[in-house]
C-alpha cells in the first residue's frame, strides 16, 4: 500500500479533507507547472503550482481566496495526473474557486453555463428558432457583449426533442422483454448534452447495449453538475449530486451498472462528487464504483466474453483524441481497445493534453483566446495526417475540434455502432415475445 | 521541431489489436521511457502506465553514466561492474550498459534531439552547472555539450537576463574565473516586460522559438562577444523548434552558443519527455500517465495484471511481462514512513535498506558529504542478472517481472554519477531479457 | 579599541533582554544591549509561539499562572502588532485522567483566568479538526505570539526613547575596579573586531548562558537547563491553541503560528545552553501526542523541528527534588549580586517564560535602578509599543502579500515563492545592513526567506545571486554563504526525514549537487573535512 493510500484509508479523514491535505506532498519541483497546457499559452495565468499547493498554505481559512488569477485556471486535471508525488493540484484550485464563490457569488455569465441543462430543455421547443439565433452573427456577438460567451465559441445544436421523450415513446410503443435477472441490467446516463443536442448518441448506445443482449434502464437522472463544479458552485453542483445519487444508488447497491456515454459526466460521478465536493456518503460511494464509462464499460464486457464480435470491417484510419476529463479516469484507452476489435479500424492517439474547451472554460470570451492556443496541437496533428474526422468521447470536447479543424468528430459508439451494423434508422429494438408482427423499423 | 505525418511513417502506428498486452512498463522516468521504446522496437505490445513524470523532468539534463571516471568512460565502467557483479551496472553487464547509450542516443536523435558525447576519446564532457561549477558527464544534449570545456580555448561570455530571478551571469562566470576559466558576464533585456507573473524556463524556451525573439537576443549580445569563444545562455534556448532555434541562435551571434541548466523544471528533461511520448502514441503504445498503480495482481509467482488507483473503482491491467521503473525514494519506488519501516509498494518485494538502529541514521549529519546518505544509497531492491527481483532465498520472487533505474539497490543517484547510465543499462537489460531477445 | 559609556549593559537579545532595554530607555536611563548573535536567536527564537493564558500551570505552578493571565492581558494591550488572538482550547480525551478537569478548572477560577466550558459540539463547531473523542472542553485566552516581531518591537521602541542594540558581539569578560562591575569586552563575531562598553551596572539577561556569563567573573548561578523540542507541521491544522487537558507532560500543545501549527514539546535534561538537538523518538513523541486530539495530524508534513533550552531556575533544595524538567517551577528569579556575592553593579535574570519577559525586565530593571539611585517606575505596561515599521513576518501579512501579488502591488520577482518574498524585498533588507556582514540565515529571519515546504531548495540559490549581485562579493562568498544556509536549512529537517520529506529533501540534494555543483564548489578551498570510510569501498 502506498504513502498516499495510508492516509486516505486513515479513517481521521473525509475525501474532501484528503485532497485538500495531498498540498502537503508538493515538493515544489514544477512539473506541474511546465505541462499545464494553459499556462503555456498565457502570460495571465502563473501556473497550478502557485495557485494550488503552494498558495494553499498561505490561504486564510475564514478569508476568501485574493487569488483571482485561479480563475485562469482551466480544471483540465492535467497537473494532478503529471504530479509524481501524489498532489491533487487541479482538485484543490476547484476547491479554492468555490471559495472565491462562495463570498464574491457566481457573475451572470458563469451562472449561466453552470445551468446549460436547462437552456438545452427550455431550448428544445424552440429548436429552429433557437438554432437559427446561435448561427446568427449579430445575436452571437450580442450574446459576447452581454453574457460574456465568446460569439467564436462552438455551441451544440438542439435537436428539437429530447432523448428521454425519444425514449418514453420507445417503451410505449416497443416495450422490452423483461430481463431473467439484474444481471443482464444496465442503466444508461444520458446526460445533457445525449438529452437535447445530440440523441443520437443516446440512441445508438442504447442499441449497441441492446445488441449485446443487456436491458436497459434509464431512470430519473439530472445534470452531472460538472458545468456547476467548474465555475465554482459548490452550491449548486451538490444538488445535482444529490439528485442523482438519490435516483441512480440504488441500482448501483443491486449491482446493476451505471454506463454513460459523455466521459466528463462519469468524473463527476465516479469522483468528484466525492473528492470534491465532499459528498461522500455511502450511497455515493457505492454508486461511483457501480459507474462506467461507455467504453470502459463494453471493454470490461469483452474480458469477460460477453461483447458480440460480429463486427463488420470498417478501413479507416482515424486519430482520436482523449479529452482530459477521460485522462482523469485512468482507465487507459478503452475507446481504443475496444474500436481495435473492429477489423480494419485503425486508432492513433492524438497527442496532446487537453483541445481546450476544457468545460464551460472555452466558451468564455476572455477564455477563448486561450482555449483555441491550447488546442493547437490538436489541429496541427489533424491537418497532417489529411484527417477530416476524430474520434473522441466528450461532447464539449467534439464541438471544439470540429470549430478548430473544421472536420468532423464523432463519438466512439457511432463507429461501433456502424460496425455492427446499426443505424438509427434502421435499428430493430427488441420487443417482447408476445408481439407477432416484426417491430416496424425505424424509432 | 517538424511534425509528421503519422499516416506516413514507415512502420504503422497501430495500437495493437487491443488485447492484452505483451509489457506493462511501470514508471515514466528515463528508464520508463527507454524500456517502453525498447519493446515497441522489438514489436512488442506496450503500455506505459505512471503516477506522474519521472526524474528526468527535474535533472540539469546531461547522462551521468560514471562522472568520476577521468578516461574513457566505458571502459572505467566495465572495470567498476568486473569488481562489483552486483552492482546494477554488474548485474545490467555491460553489453547492456553500451546499447543501452546507444540506443538512447539514437530514440533521442529519432525525436529530433540530438545528444553528444566525446567519439574522439570517451572520456566525460566537462559541462558548466548553474552555479559555474565543472560537471563531469559522458552524454548531453547538444546545447549542453556545447558548453564543453574540455577543448575550450578562449573566453566565455555568459547572458543572463536582467530581472529573471532563475540565473545570474556574474556568480556563474565568477565560478569559473576561480577555476581558472576565462569566463566573463552579461545580462540583455527581455523584450516584454510587462510581464505579470515570473517567467518559468519553459516561457522562455517558448520564446526563443521565434526567430524574430532571438534576433532581439542575438542583437544585444553581439557587441559584447568580443573574443568569447563561445557564449553561454541558461537551458532555455528553444523548446519545439529547438535544437534549429540553437543553431539559428549561434548564426545570429556568430559564435558557438551552449546552454547550462537551470533550476527544476529541466527543459531539457521537458523536450525529451514530451517528445518520446509522442514517438510512443505515434507506434501505438498507451501512455497512461497520472494514476498510480496500487498493487500487483500475483498468481503463482506470476504477475497477471496491476491495479491502478482509478476513478470509483481500480482498473486491473494485464500483461505478460512487467518492467518496474518506479524510482527510489524520491519517486516512491521504496517508500518509507515515520516509524522506519521501508518497503517496495506494488508487490511488497524484499527491499534492501540500511543497517542502522533507527531512520535517524538514514542521514549523515552533514547535507553534502561526499557519498552521500545511506538511505540513497542502500535501499532498493536486489536483483540477478536478468534483473528480476530476489526474495530473501536468493531467487526470481516473480517471473515475469524485472527492474530498473533507482529502484535498485548499491548505488546512490545523487553522489555516484551514474544514475542515467544505470537507467539506460538497466532498461535495455530489462526488456531483453523479459521479450527474451537476443542482446 | 572602541569604546563606548552606557548607563546599563544589558546582555541578552532575546525577550527579556529586549524588554529590559525597553524598560531602561522609557525610564531615562541610556542603555546598550548587545547579543552574541542575531536577535531572538536563543530561547526566544525557539519556543513555541505561545501567549499562555496560565492554563497549563494553574495546577502545578499557580504563581506562574497567575503571572501568565496577568501579563497575557498587558502583551496583547503593548503588543497587538505581536500577537494573533487565535483563542485557546484546553481539551481532555477519554484517555486522559477524568478528575483532572475539575480540579483544573477550579484553580483558573481561582487564578482569574477565564476559562469557559464548551461541549463537545461547540469544541468542534469551532475546530473541525478536533478528535471527536473529548471528555471535557475549555475555551481560554491564549494566542500565538511572535517573538521576532515582539523583540523587533521592544528594541526598536528602546532605539525611539534613545537605547541601542549590537548584534553579533559575544562578550568575552567583564571590567572590575575593586567589587564593582564597570563594563565589559566583547568580540564581533563576525569580523573579529574587539570592543568595550563601560557602564554602570550590567543586565545579564542571557537565558541559558546565564550561568557560563556569571561564571566569567566568577560567579556561581544555578541553572537547570531544559532541551524541548518543537515540529512546525506545513500547514495550519489548527487556528485556535490546543491544550491537553491533563498534568502537564510532553507533546501536549499545538500552536498555529503563521503558517504552520507547532507542535511540542519534550523535556530532556542537557548541560550545553547551546543544546539544538532533535532525536528521532522526540519527533515520534510529538506526532504521537498530537494525534488523539488531532487525529490524522501524524500523518501529516512536518516541516521543521527544533529544540530551544529552557533555562530554569531553582534554589538547589528543590533542583534535587524535581523529576522531569516540567515539574520544575517556571518561576524567576532577579539576583542582586551585591548581597548575595558582594560584587557591584551585576544583576542576573533568569528563569521565566515568553509571556512573562516584560515582567521579568520589570523586576530586573527596579533592582538596576535601585543600585544606580534611579527612582523612575517601570512604565511598559502603560502605553502601547510604537507599531515597529511593516515586519513582514505576519501570517495575516502574508495572505496579504498573496493579494498584493495578485494586483500587481509587489512588483518585482518572486525570490521565495513559499513564503512570498520578493527581490525589492531582499535587496531592501540587505542593504539595511550597511557594511556589515549578512549571511542568508540574517536574511531568513527578517523575511521568512526558505521557511516554507522546500527549505530555501530553489530560493537559495536565487538569494545568493541577489547577494553577490547587491554587494559584490566574491563568488567564493555567496557561494559559502549558499553552502551555509543550506546546511543549516538541513540540520532542522534531519530528524524529519521519511515519506515524502525524504522526497523534498532528495530533489533539494540534487538541486545543490548535480544542477549546482555546490558540494564540488565548497570543496575548492576547503576539502571535506569528514570522510566516511565503508566497508563496501
Amino acid at each position: 500500500m502506498n504513502e498516499t493510500n495510508v492516509v486516505m484509508s486513515d479513517p481521521s479523514f473525509s475525501l474532501i479533507e484528503v485532497t485538500a491535505f495531498t498540498a502537503d506532498h508538493c515538493i515544489k519541483c514544477n512539473i506541474c507547472t511546465s505541462a499545464c497546457p494553459y499556462a503555456k499559452v498565457t502570460p495571465l495565468f502563473p501556473g497550478p503550482k502557485v495557485v494550488g499547493p503552494q498558495w494553499q498554505r498561505l490561504r486564510d481559512p475564514d478569508a476568501d481566496s485574493p487569488d483571482h488569477s485561479l480563475d485562469y485556471c482551466s480544471g483540465c486535471g492535467i497537473c494532478t495526473l503529471v504530479c509524481p508525488h501524489g498532489v491533487k493540484v487541479m482538485e484543490i484550485n476547484t476547491q479554492a474557486k468555490a471559495k472565491m464563490v462562495e463570498t464574491h457569488g457566481l457573475s451572470l455569465r458563469n451562472w449561466f453555463l453552470a445551468r446549460n441543462e436547462r437552456w438545452g430543455r427550455w431550448g428544445t421547443p424552440f429548436a429552429p428558432l433557437a438554432n437559427f439565433a446561435l448561427r446568427n452573427r449579430l445575436v452571437r456577438w450580442a450574446a459576447e457583449k452581454v453574457i460574456g460567451v465568446s460569439r467564436r465559441a462552438p455551441m451544440p445544436g438542439w435537436a428539437g426533442y429530447t432523448f428521454r421523450g425519444w425514449w418514453k415513446k420507445q417503451l410505449r410503443n416497443h416495450p422490452r422483454p423483461e430481463p431473467v435477472s439484474d444481471a443482464d441490467r444496465v442503466v444508461y446516463f444520458h446526460g445533457c448534452s445525449t438529452n437535447t443536442y445530440e440523441p443520437h448518441i443516446g440512441k445508438l448506445a442504447v442499441a449497441v447495449l441492446e445488441h449485446i443482449g443487456l436491458h436497459v434502464e434509464i431512470p430519473e437522472q439530472g445534470c452531472c453538475g460538472l458545468p456547476a463544479q467548474s465555475n465554482g458552485d459548490f452550491k449548486g453542483a451538490r444538488r445535482y449530486a444529490r439528485y442523482n445519487i438519490e435516483h441512480l444508488s440504488g441500482y448501483a447497491r443491486r449491482g446493476i451498472p451505471i454506463v454513460g456515454t459523455s466521459a466528463s459526466c462519469m468524473t463527476a460521478i465516479k469522483g468528484d462528487y466525492q473528492h470534491v465536493l465532499g459528498v461522500e456518503d455511502e450511497d455515493a460511494l457505492v454508486l461511483a464504483e457501480h459507474t462506467y464509462d461507455f467504453m470502459e464499460f463494453l471493454w470490461k464486457l469483452h474480458q469477460e466474453g460477453r461483447l458480440p464480435l460480429d463486427f463488420r470491417p470498417i478501413n479507416r484510419e482515424l486519430p482520436y483524441h482523449a479529452p482530459c476529463q477521460l485522462k482523469a479516469h485512468g482507465f487507459g484507452r478503452p475507446a481504443m481497445d475496444v474500436l481495435s476489435l473492429i477489423p480494419g479500424l485503425r486508432l492513433w492517439e492524438i497527442d496532446a493534453d487537453c483541445c481546450g474547451i476544457a468545460g464551460t472554460y472555452g466558451f468564455k470570451v476572455e477564455k477563448r483566446e486561450i482555449s483555441e492556443a491550447v488546442g493547437w496541437p490538436i489541429v496541427q496533428q489533424v491537418h497532417e495526417a489529411n484527417a477530416d474526422l476524430v474520434v473522441c468521447d466528450t461532447e464539449t470536447c467534439r464541438w471544439q475540434i470540429q470549430a478548430l479543424t473544421g472536420g468532423k468528430s464523432i463519438h466512439p459508439v457511432e463507429l461501433l455502432a456502424e460496425a455492427y451494423g446499426i443505424t438509427v434508422e434502421n435499428y430493430r429494438p427488441p420487443v417482447q415475445a408476445e408481439r407477432r408482427a416484426p417491430a416496424p423499423s425505424g424509432w | 521541431m517538424a511534425l509528421t505525418n503519422p499516416l506516413s511513417t514507415g512502420t504503422s502506428s497501430i495500437a495493437g489489436r487491443g488485447e492484452d498486452m505483451d509489457v506493462i512498463v511501470i514508471g515514466a522516468g528515463l528508464a520508463g521511457l527507454m524500456a517502453a521504446v525498447h519493446a515497441v522496437n522489438a514489436g512488442a505490445r506496450v503500455r506505459l502506465i505512471s503516477q506522474g513524470w519521472g526524474q528526468q523532468m527535474v535533472t540539469p539534463g546531461w547522462i551521468s553514466v560514471c562522472d568520476r571516471a577521468e578516461d574513457d568512460v566505458i571502459a572505467e565502467v566495465r572495470g567498476y561492474a568486473a569488481l562489483h557483479p552486483e552492482h546494477p551496472y554488474g548485474r545490467a553487464g555491460d553489453d547492456a550498459m553500451v546499447a543501452g547509450l546507444e540506443s538512447f542516443r539514437s530514440a533521442a536523435e529519432a525525436v529530433g534531439l540530438p545528444y553528444e558525447q566525446r567519439k574522439k576519446d570517451g572520456h566525460n564532457m566537462r559541462l558548466i552547472t548553474l552555479l559555474g561549477a565543472v560537471q563531469r558527464a559522458m552524454i548531453a544534449p547538444r546545447g549542453i555539450a556545447a558548453g564543453d570545456l574540455t577543448d575550450l580555448r578562449g573566453p566565455l561570455l555568459i547572458v543572463g537576463f536582467a530581472g529573471w530571478r532563475d540565473f545570474y551571469a556574474e556568480l556563474t562566470a565568477g565560478n569559473l574565473r576561480r577555476q581558472g576559466i576565462d569566463a566573463r558576464a552579461i545580462e540583455v533585456e527581455l523584450p516584454d516586460q510587462n510581464r505579470w507573473w515570473d517567467y518559468w524556463p519553459g516561457d522562455l524556451a517558448r520564446l526563443f522559438d521565434s526567430a524574430g525573439f532571438r534576433e532581439s537576443i542575438a542583437r544585444q549580445v553581439a557587441p559584447h562577444v568580443g573574443d568569447a569563444e563561445r557564449v553561454g545562455f541558461p537551458a532555455v534556448l528553444g523548446m519545439d523548434d529547438y535544437p534549429g532555434s540553437l543553431d539559428d541562435l549561434s548564426q545570429k551571434i556568430g559564435r558557438p552558443v551552449f546552454e547550462i541548466p537551470t533550476l527544476p523544471a529541466s527543459t531539457a528533461g521537458v523536450r525529451l519527455s514530451e517528445r518520446l511520448r509522442r514517438w510512443l502514441l505515434r507506434k501505438g503504445a498507451r501512455v497512461q500517465i497520472g494514476h498510480p498503480v496500487l498493487r500487483g495482481v500475483v498468481e503463482e509467482r506470476r504477475c497477471v495484471g496491476v491495479e491502478v488507483a482509478s476513478l470509483g473503482h481500480p482498473t486491473l491491467f494485464r500483461a505478460d511481462r512487467f518492467i518496474l521503473a518506479t524510482g527510489g525514494v524520491y519517486n516512491g519506488g521504496i517508500q518509507t514512513d515515520e516509524s522506519g519501516r521501508v518497503w517496495e509498494p506494488l508487490f511488497d518485494l524484499p527491499v534492501v535498506i540500511p543497517e542502522v538502529e533507527t531512520r535517524a541514521d538514514w542521514y549523515h549529519d552533514t547535507l553534502l558529504i561526499e557519498r552521500g546518505h545511506p538511505i540513497h544509497r542502500e535501499t532498493g531492491l536486489r536483483v540477478n542478472t536478468d534483473l528480476q527481483p530476489l526474495d530473501a532465498s536468493g531467487e526470481p520472487a516473480l517471473e515475469n517481472v524485472y527492474a530498473t533505474g533507482q529502484l535498485l539497490a548499491g548505488f546512490n543517484p545523487l553522489t555516484d554519477g551514474c544514475a542515467e547510465g544505470i537507467a539506460l543499462a538497466t532498461a535495455y537489460k530489462a526488456v531483453h531479457t523479459a521479450l527474451e531477445l537476443d542482446a | 579599541m572602541e569604546t563606548t559609556s552606557v548607563d546599563v549593559l544589558v546582555i541578552g537579545g532575546g525577550a527579556t533582554g529586549a524588554a529590559a532595554a525597553y524598560d531602561l530607555a522609557r525610564r531615562g536611563v541610556k542603555v546598550l544591549l548587545v547579543e552574541q548573535n542575531d536577535l531572538t536567536t536563543g530561547t526566544s527564537g525557539r519556543y513555541h509561539g505561545l501567549l499562555h493564558s496560565g492554563g497549563r500551570y494553574v495546577v502545578s505552578d499557580f504563581d506562574t499562572a497567575v503571572e501568565c493571565i496577568t501579563e497575557n492581558r498587558i502583551l496583547r494591550r503593548i503588543a497587538p502588532f505581536a500577537i494573533e488572538d487565535t483563542g485557546g482550547m484546553f481539551v481532555a480525551t477519554s484517555q486522559d485522567p477524568a478528575d483532572f478537569p475539575a480540579k483544573w478548572a477550579q484553580a483558573c477560577a481561582k487564578a482569574g483566568i477565564a476559562a469557559e466550558k464548551l461541549t463537545p459540539e461547540q469544541a468542534r463547531a469551532a475546530e473541525p479538526a478536533l478528535t471527536h473523542d473529548i471528555a471535557a472542553a475549555y475555551r481560554v485566552p491564549d494566542a500565538s505570539c511572535d517573538s521576532f516581531d515582539l523583540n523587533h518591537g521592544f528594541i526598536t521602541a528602546a532605539r525611539t526613547f534613545g537605547g541601542d542594540a549590537w548584534i553579533y558581539q559575544k562578550v568575552t569578560g567583564f571590567l572590575r575596579d575593586g567589587d564593582q562591575v564597570v563594563g565589559a569586552e566583547m568580540v564581533d563575531t563576525r569580523t573579529g573586531e574587539q570592543r568595550r562598553v563601560h557602564a554602570a551596572c550590567v543586565l545579564n539577561a542571557t537565558g541559558p548562558w546565564a550561568g557560563v556569563v556569571a561564571g566569567l567573573l566568577g560567579l556561581d548561578v544555578m541553572i537547570r537547563l531544559d532541551r524541548g523540542a518543537m515540529v512546525a507541521m506545513n500547514i495550519r491544522w489548527v487556528n485556535t491553541v490546543i491544550n491537553r487537558l491533563r498534568p502537564p507532560s510532553d507533546g501536549d500543545i499545538l500552536v498555529p503560528v503563521g503558517t504552520v501549527c507547532v507542535l511540542g514539546t519534550t523535556s530532556i535534561r542537557t548541560e550545553d545552553p547551546a543544546d539544538k538537538r532533535v532525536e528521532v523518538w522526540e519527533v515520534s513523541k510529538i506526532l504521537n501526542e498530537a494525534d488523539p486530539v488531532v487525529p490524522g495530524i501524524r500523518h501529516g508534513r512536518a516541516l521543521r523541528a527544533w529544540a530551544g533550552v529552557r533555562p530554569l531556575y531553582e534554589p538547589p533544595a528543590e533542583l534535587a527534588q524535581a523529576e522531569t524538567g516540567h515539574d520544575v517551577s517556571r518561576r524567576f528569579a532577579v539576583i542582586d549580586h551585591t548581597e548575595r556575592d558582594g560584587l557591584r553593579g551585576f544583576v542576573t535574570v533568569v528563569g521565566g517564560k515568553l509571556t512573562t519577559c516584560r515582567l521579568m525586565a520589570e523586576h530586573a530593571v527596579d533592582v538596576v535602578c535601585k543600585q544606580l539611585g534611579i527612582s523612575a517606575r517601570c512604565t511598559t505596561a502603560d502605553e502601547p509599543l510604537p507599531v515597529p515599521e511593516a515586519s513582514p513576518r505576519h501570517y495575516h501579512r502574508l495572505t496579504k502579500r498573496v493579494d498584493q501579488q495578485e494586483h500587481g502591488e509587489l512588483p518585482g520577482a518572486l525570490i521565495c515563492e513559499c513564503e512570498v518574498v520578493t527581490q525589492p524585498q531582499l535587496e531592501a533588507h540587505i542593504a539595511s545592513y550597511g557594511d556589515q556582514p549578512v549571511a542568508l540565515d540574517d536574511l531568513r529571519r527578517d523575511l521568512r526567506l526558505g521557511m516554507g515546504p522546500c527549505q530555501a531548495g530553489f530560493c537559495g540559490y536565487r538569494a545568493a545571486g541577489i547577494l553577490q549581485r547587491v554587494r559584490q562579493t566574491t563568488p567564493e562568498e555567496a557561494t559559502r554563504a549558499l553552502g551555509d544556509f543550506v546546511s543549516e536549512r538541513f540540520r532542522g529537517v534531519r530528524p524529519l526525514l521519511y515519506g515524502h520529506h525524504v522526497r523534498q529533501f532528495a530533489l533539494d540534494e540534487l538541486i545543490y549537487r548535480r544542477t549546482l555543483g555546490l558540494d564540488t564548489l565548497l570543496n575548492l578551498d576547503q576539502p571535506q573535512a569528514e570522510e566516511v570510510r565503508d566497508g563496501a569501498d
